[in-house]
């Protein structure tokens, strides 16, 4: 019996030993690390990562395309009856009445600080020069919409890249500062290829542009100060250095938009692909990935905007459904075209698009047709047409889905469709918005008659756009829609490309009147600082008014 | 002695000791007799001893025993649950028949508890123990079914009307904001991982299908006992997973006595319990000509009549079991088949078991085992619980135009003119299938090294695999996910293993009046997930309806176009915690109670500041109805004060969630998942409990009533990063903390117990305050929560997490009617409207017997709670009618324009008051038959007959999602969606012994 007791109590304890732990958390699925020092880190993944932020955040409706565009004359999405109510957002954002909870303004803070984050992990982990300059326009282009958006920006410094405290926050003044040195710095680092994918020096130099042009604004963006001589003239040898590259404006506009853009489908369009990308978000035809590039979402550009039964009926297997039925734009805006304007202004056709479901392209109003020249139909039964009128909340149901022009940029890219990619690139930065800023910084430092320089670099892209040349070109204007006022010749080309709301606000028409949008209050020239944000970080200060 | 006949004799005696041979004693006498009850039935496995000898003898199912004692024994012991404890001399009898008296609480009753073992009348902490017969009679249920409304404290929702699937526990409110409020489940000493091995996934459109019950392993007609842990006197031993309480599950073991078969088989139907809230062919026509909507295609149908479907369920069980005082074993094995209620639903469960305990050396050394198999196969409808805007089986067929017929003929369905998709070609071009096996095993061993010092060894293993295929057929269109003419395969397998390995030691002795039990231990845990899946779409066959082949998919993935197939495979961190823990019980002449406990816990998922966690309870009762001056009073046949305060940790966050992690995904990018807190650690619930336990009028009347507070501090908080950081959220401790006050009271009453009549009433009342605090979180939502899923209901979110609010509250706009033009006129922003927990839960039953007959009636019920009815607003709303969708009933006569915008208010937040008939049964006790047939009854029972509330949806209960919406780790509560509709069944089952 002795021996029993001892064997068990012998066999107990051995058990107790072999049980202990040294409680180490062990993962199977996901690299962990405490440092920057892990050889299993390979900096060039990160950095890829990081460009890959860009695409929810910048392809999506609900996210950096909303908080610049939905805010503006340009675009709304008006509630039809059961459909795009989502809580009131799009409503809010149209007639400035968001408040602090407003969910992309949380979501967008959000996704530019992950690019943020990003960004400044690469730097952590020894990346080469080239890398770190590639990274630091990242890391500028977060902090640009940062201070666009909210006038405040969060940051972390290299060293305290993965810290999970309260980072510290950079005023405008100072985010203006570090965005300039930054830009500055990585120019003659970037490579000279000027791959319209990756960041290069003209992407550096058009960011650096759009700093020192929306530079008074953001400072004061009530009432925003002259624009400094020095400044403009940075512009203007920034702008030169871009129209003296390997750029040209795309014989057709809607090229620089279509499935063949990049060049990748010449079997659709009018056969040129784009010569104005500066910076693109390259979305691969097809395939979910190459060279680990992840592509998607393109979609959203059209599937936004359009009818359930603009092309093919929803669900027919053809081409998918073909849209959500949400976004518009205004009378007022589409009638701002002149006459000889329709290239840009579109409701027209697109080879490739039109002539496999009757689908225009650009400013759509009136009877939708289908590839044969038939009506189409909406959801009640009648003919399915774009009217002019729309209304925040459409009243009445039997026309509610059908009211609002809508705006097809993307002609969508039918030869990738139901489930594949398509291989639309997305214009982040395009050749003509750098024709259009140098011009503008002419005008606003050394041409201000508005027929010297300026003119002739507008009149250059309005030829392109076989537009009627201008007279004149004005800082200011008789109103938003006053032809020699060089913000409305910035939204004729550049509508729904991200840049209303900076536009508006640089030009001090934010908080002027627009078709259903009646009274402002000053606020509105900032997005409050998501409220998890400001609990998070105590360095937020949460935006005046909100 | 040669050596075949030496090992002969060895071989011999290890046989007799290793099977159930009895041992002779010299000196002998053997007593037989019969054990009866009151009215002259038969008492099964009650304990026949002799007095001051060790053993003794269960008597079988005809109530007879054989007991051999020693010449000298002089009185025999009878004890039996239920009934009080009986001596009776012997004398010169060799034949004693004993009849029992019931007793209503029998205080030296033993009872589970954590890592031991407990007298009744000594517990000092918040216990409820439900045994066999008080379980709720429900067919194939899972555990937690068997005590929805029976325990106070305990708030069981069965969530979905799928069999299957998971039921949300709550034991005394809502402790925490982000999910894992579920208690700690211990099956027989293992403490199980709390997850299913089935696959759990999406598919785009359609959202995930609810979760599977992590329990559905197990029979429940093993189950002999379930013991729930409310305070942290009871819980806090379990550290850092007490804090949501324990659910101990004690399962049958073998009595001794001559081997007996116990058969239970049933059959049964099932149908809607409440029919939905649409309008009939008829009203829709009419509700058509008002709007000047033309969707009235000619036919009238009732569209859920297309989806349903009415089989049997079934259910066979036979267990046997015997063995002799020194070896017991026992073995069951159950089949049975649940088909849903919906097409194409099912659960079919197979469960096996076998235990055993062995006395060996002279009875010092104790050896148990125990192995269960369970093998669940389960067909699932396309019911989720966040479909999109294009809809599940449920919201396309609440949609579905009732004057449109669904199919003209074989495989001819009706394209809908507005794009809708057909249930029935959803139905049919949908099919998914999961099958789980999981295996606990255990193997213990007690050896008492002195009489008072017990050491014990438990080590369980508990693993589960599950597999899954699901396809949507390419010829469905309109689903808005990349099936729609093309076609869409998931295959996902899983396997999750846990393992514990406990050590105690404990000594129990009694010091003249004060009994004094010590209890030392050691745990070490361990659990891992993994899982693997393959995703193809775009395939070759049965893309066109007219040319099917009977060749799922996800049986041959291979067909799917190479480039659109995607495979993964992921490891969750195992999870490791290693503990020590203590308990000291004092009872002081079976008067004074005190019981201390402490545990520490390690895990490897805290942060590196905080490997350990601390949690000690402390307890202690006063039985007051056993002093002396109690002695002459006859109106208290049991008073006991207990108080208890104790702290209990809760730690169900993510392993890995206090490192820097990095991971590859699909396009070989190295992503940041997350960034290091070291300082992350378990939530801290400090309870403080204070409760009578009461009997009147010589047990008439018993109960126990609690009074409790509980405060989570350090809750975990899956809080947005501070920006820059990598998306997604990040676990801490908030500087906050949740209360929940509340009381409750548990009820049982003989009203009636006059010779052949025996009526009981009781009751249970559970009210529970929730509040969450955290003053530096200002007036506005700290986070939304709630998020809404279906058409226009992007980004909108519904409750919320705030200070001074309740968990969940809902934050909307209000609502205060409709202008002229019938749009909704709310208030511009949103305020809190009202608590998704509710304050009230309530169980209600009653017990009636006359002769043979046994009539059982359970309710359940919830009170003061609201619902968001997201069914009606995203899917039965006015406004679809233009779109030639059908609309809820209660919208007829509205003042509602149909071009109202469809958005969230108090205009669709309801009260979700309810009491439901959850069970009631009518059994007839045939007795004994044949030479060999024991026990025989029938029962009949139908469940979730009705439901009283005025709350418009399939049932206040059911259909409630809790799941976490928004990815954000916190789930929500009481929000309505399209869930699959609660059943109602009836069940004849017919149970029986031989022996």
């Amino acid at each position: 019996m002795k021996a029993n007791k001892f064997l068990i109590l012998a066999s107990a304890s051995l058990l107790t030993v072999t049980g202990c732990t040294k409680l180490d958390d062990v993962q199977h699925d996901s690299i962990a690390t405490s440092g920057n020092s892990s050889t299993a880190i390979k900096v060039g993944d990160l950095l890829t990562n990081a460009y890959n932020d860009l695409n929810a955040l910048l392809h999506n409706q609900d996210q950096v395309f909303s908080l610049e565009e939905t805010v503006t004359d340009e675009a709304l999405v008006p509630t039809r009856g059961g459909d795009w109510d989502d809580n009131g957002v799009w409503r809010v954002l149209h007639a400035h009445t968001w408040d602090v909870t407003h969910t992309q303004a949380q979501s967008v803070f959000i996704g530019l600080g992950k690019l943020e984050s990003d960004a400044t992990t690469v730097l952590a982990f020894n990346p080469s020069a080239e890398q770190a300059a590639e990274a630091v326009f990242l890391r500028s282009l977060a902090q640009f919409y940062y201070v666009d958006l909210y006038g405040q920006v969060p940051y972390r410094t290299v060293a305290e890249y993965n810290s999970i405290g309260a980072p510290p926050v950079l005023t405008t003044a100072q985010a203006i500062d570090t965005l300039t040195t930054n830009l500055a710095a990585i120019i003659p680092v970037l490579s000279n290829a000027n791959t319209p994918y990756l960041a290069s020096p003209d992407a550096a130099r058009f960011l650096l542009m759009k700093v020192l042009l929306n530079k008074q604004s953001w400072l004061n963006r009530q009432t925003p100060a002259a624009a400094d001589a020095g400044d403009m003239a940075q512009v203007i040898t920034l702008g030169n250095a871009i129209i003296g590259g390997s750029y040209s404006f795309t014989p057709h506009y809607f090229d620089n938009f279509g499935p063949n853009n990049g060049g990748a489908d010449p079997g659709v369009g009018f056969g040129s692909a784009s010569k104005e990308a500066i910076f693109a978000y390259n979305n691969q035809p097809g395939a979910a990935s190459t060279n680990g590039i992840s592509s998607a979402g393109i979609d959203a550009r059209w599937m936004m905007t359009l009818h359930y039964n603009s092309y093919g009926h929803k669900g027919d297997g053809v081409y998918g459904g073909a849209g959500w039925n949400g976004f518009s734009t205004i009378a007022d805006f589409y009638n701002a075209f002149d006459a000889s304007d329709t290239m840009r202004r579109g409701n027209v056709g697109y080879p490739g698009v039109t002539d496999k479901s009757g689908l225009l392209v650009g400013l759509l109003q009136g009877v939708q047709k289908d590839e044969k020249g038939a009506t189409r139909v909406d959801r009640n039964g009648n003919p399915l047409t774009f009217n002019a009128t729309v209304n925040l909340v459409e009243p009445d149901p039997l026309t509610l889905e059908d009211n609002g022009i809508r705006v097809i940029k993307y002609p969508p890219d039918y030869g990738n469709y139901n489930g594949g990619h398509q291989g639309n690139q997305l214009q982040i930065f395009r050749y003509a918005d750098a024709v259009l800023m140098t011009a503008e910084a002419h005008l606003r430092s050394d041409d201000a008659a508005g027929t010297g320089a300026s003119l002739t670099l507008v009149n250059g892209l309005r030829t392109a756009r076989k537009a009627a040349p201008l007279a004149s070109i004005k800082l200011t204007g008789s109103g938003l829609y006053d032809p020699n006022f060089i913000l409305a010749e910035r939204q004729k080309e550049l509508y729904w490309e991200s840049w209303r709301r900076q536009d508006l606000i640089r030009f001090g028409m934010f908080l002027t009147t627009w078709a259903l949008k009646t009274a402002d209050d000053p606020k509105f020239l900032l997005f409050p600082i998501p409220p998890t944000q400001l609990v998070a970080n105590p360095n937020l200060k949460q935006n005046p008014g909100y | 002695m040669t050596i075949q006949r030496l090992l002969a004799k060895r071989v011999s005696t290890l046989l007799l000791c290793v099977l159930f041979t009895l041992t002779a004693f010299s000196q002998t006498k053997t007593i037989t007799g019969k054990v009866t009850d009151d009215k002259g039935n038969a008492i099964q496995g009650a304990t026949v001893t002799a007095k001051g000898t060790k053993g003794g003898a269960s008597t079988g199912a005809d109530g007879t025993y054989s007991l051999t004692v020693p010449a000298s024994a002089k009185v025999i012991v009878i004890s039996s649950v239920g009934f009080t404890q009986k001596e009776v001399p012997i004398g010169g009898q060799s034949s004693i028949d004993v009849s029992m008296v019931t007793s209503q609480t029998n205080l030296n009753e033993v009872v589970v508890i954590g890592y031991g073992t407990a007298r009744k009348k000594e517990l000092t902490g918040a216990y409820s123990v439900i045994s066999a017969k008080d379980f709720n009679k429900v067919p194939s249920a899972t555990p937690d079914q068997l005590l929805q409304g029976r325990v106070p404290g305990l708030d069981v929702t069965v969530a979905s009307g799928q069999p299957g699937t998971a039921v949300q526990v709550k034991i005394r409110g809502n402790n925490s904001i982000r999910s894992g409020t579920d208690p700690l489940y211990v099956v027989d000493g293992i403490p199980l991982d709390g997850r299913s091995a089935r696959p759990s996934f999406g598919v785009t459109g359609l959202g995930n299908t609810p979760d599977a019950n992590a329990l559905t392993w197990i029979n429940p007609n093993d189950i002999e006992n379930i013991s729930v842990l409310k305070d942290a006197a009871a819980s806090a031993i379990y550290g850092s997973r007490g804090a949501n309480g324990v659910i101990i599950i004690t399962t049958k073991a073998g009595s001794s006595g001559a081997t007996r078969i116990d058969v239970a088989a049933s059959a049964g139907t099932n149908g809607l319990m409440k029919q939905p809230d649409v309008l009939s062919a008829s009203q829709y026509r009419s509700e058509l000509a008002k709007y000047g909507a033309k969707s009235d295609s000619g036919a009238s149908i009732n569209p859920f009549n297309e989806i349903l479907q009415h089989k049997i369920t079934q259910n066979y069980s036979v267990a046997f079991g015997g063995g002799t005082e020194n070896s017991k074993y026992r073995a069951s094995f159950l089949a049975s088949r649940t088909p849903g209620l919906v097409r194409k639903s099912a659960l079919d469960k197979y469960i096996g078991n076998v235990n055993g305990s062995f006395k060996l050396l002279d009875k010092k050394l104790t050896f148990t085992f125990g192995m269960s198999v369970g093998t669940t196969s389960e067909q699932i409808a396309p019911v989720s619980t966040n479909p999109g805007s294009t809809g599940s089986l449920i919201s396309n067929t609440l949609q579905w135009n009732p004057t449109l017929l669904m199919k003209h003929g074989p495989l001819q369905y009706t394209v809908n003119p507005n794009g809708q998709v057909n249930p029935m070609v959803f139905s049919d071009a949908y099919n998914d299938q999961a099958a789980v096996t999981t295996f606990l095993g255990y193997i213990s061993g007690a050896y008492k090294i002195i009489p008072d010092l017990e050491y014990k060894i438990l080590y369980g293993a508990n693993y589960g695999t599950g597999s899954r295929g699901a396809e949507i057929q390419g010829w469905i269109s309109g689903t808005g996910s990349n099936a729609d003419g093309k076609g869409v395969g998931i295959v996902q397998n899983t396997q999750l293993f846990s393992q514990s390995l406990t050590h105690t030691l404990t000594y129990t002795h009694k010091f003249n009046d004060l009994a004094f039990t010590g209890l030392a231990g050691y745990e070490y845990y361990t659990t891992k997930f993994k899982t693997q899946y393959s995703t193809g779409y775009d395939f070759n066959y049965n893309t066109n309806v007219n040319n099917l082949i009977p060749i799922h998919y996800y049986n041959n993935m291979q067909d799917s176009k190479q480039a659109n197939m995607q495979t993964g495979a992921g490891q969750d961190p195992a999870v490791d915690l290693q503990s020590y823990f203590s308990r000291l019980q004092f009872s002081y002449k079976d008067r004074y109670n005190l019981a201390v406990s402490f545990r520490a816990d390690g895990s490897n998922k805290f942060g590196s500041n905080n490997k350990y966690g601390y949690f000690p309870a402390f307890s202690a009762g006063w039985r007051i109805v056993d002093e002396d001056f109690m002695k002459s009073q006859h109106i208290f046949s049991n008073l006991n004060l207990r108080a208890s305060w104790g702290r209990a940790g809760n730690q169900s966050f993510p392993a890995g969630a206090a490192l820097d992690r990095y991971r590859y995904d699909a396009n070989g990018q190295l992503n940041p998942v997350n960034y290091a807190n070291p300082n992350l650690k378990w939530e801290t619930v400090t309870t403080s409990d204070v409760g009578i336990d009461f009997g009147f009028f010589n047990g008439r009347l018993t109960g126990t009533v609690d009074g409790f507070i509980k405060k989570t501090t350090d809750p975990l908080f899956p809080s947005t990063f501070a920006a820059p950081a990598p998306s997604g959220t990040v676990y801490r401790n908030l500087p906050g903390y949740i209360s929940n006050k509340g009381f409750e009271l548990g009820l049982t009453g003989v009203i009636v117990q006059h010779g052949d009549w025996y009526w009981s009433i009781g009751g249970n009342f559970t009210y529970v305050k929730n509040k969450f605090v955290f003053p530096a979180g200002g007036t506005a939502p700290l986070v939304l929560t709630g998020q809404l899923n279906g058409k226009g209901t992007s980004a909108t979110f519904v409750q919320s997490i705030a200070n001074d609010q309740p968990i969940d509250v809902f934050y909307l706009r209000k609502f205060h009617g409709y202008d002229q033009n019938g749009f909704a006129i709310t208030d511009g922003s949103a305020s809190y409207a009202g608590d998704p927990n509710p304050k009230w839960t309530v169980g209600l039953f009653t017990n009636v017997e006359y002769k043979k007959f046994t009539f059982v009636a359970n309710f359940h019920g919830n009170y003061d709670f609201f619902i968001y009815n997201n069914t009606l607003q995203s899917v039965t709303g006015l406004s679809f009618i233009n779109n030639g969708s059908n609309i809820s009933k209660t919208l007829i006569g509205t003042k509602e324009n149909p071009a109202n915008p469809v958005s969230a208010s108090t205009r669709y937040m309801f009260s979700g008051n309810y009491m439901k008939l959850g069970n009631l049964s009518l059994s007839y006790k045939i007795g004994d038959f044949g030479k060999f047939g024991k026990n025989a009854s029938v029962t009949f029972s139908g469940n979730n007959l009705f439901v009283i509330s005025h709350y418009p949806g399939f049932d206040p209960e059911v259909n409630v999602s809790t799941v976490d919406q928004n990815g954000t780790g916190i789930p929500s509560r009481g929000i309505d969606y399209v869930g699959y509709p609660s059943v109602r069944s009836f069940t004849l089952a017919l149970n029986f012994s031989l022996n």
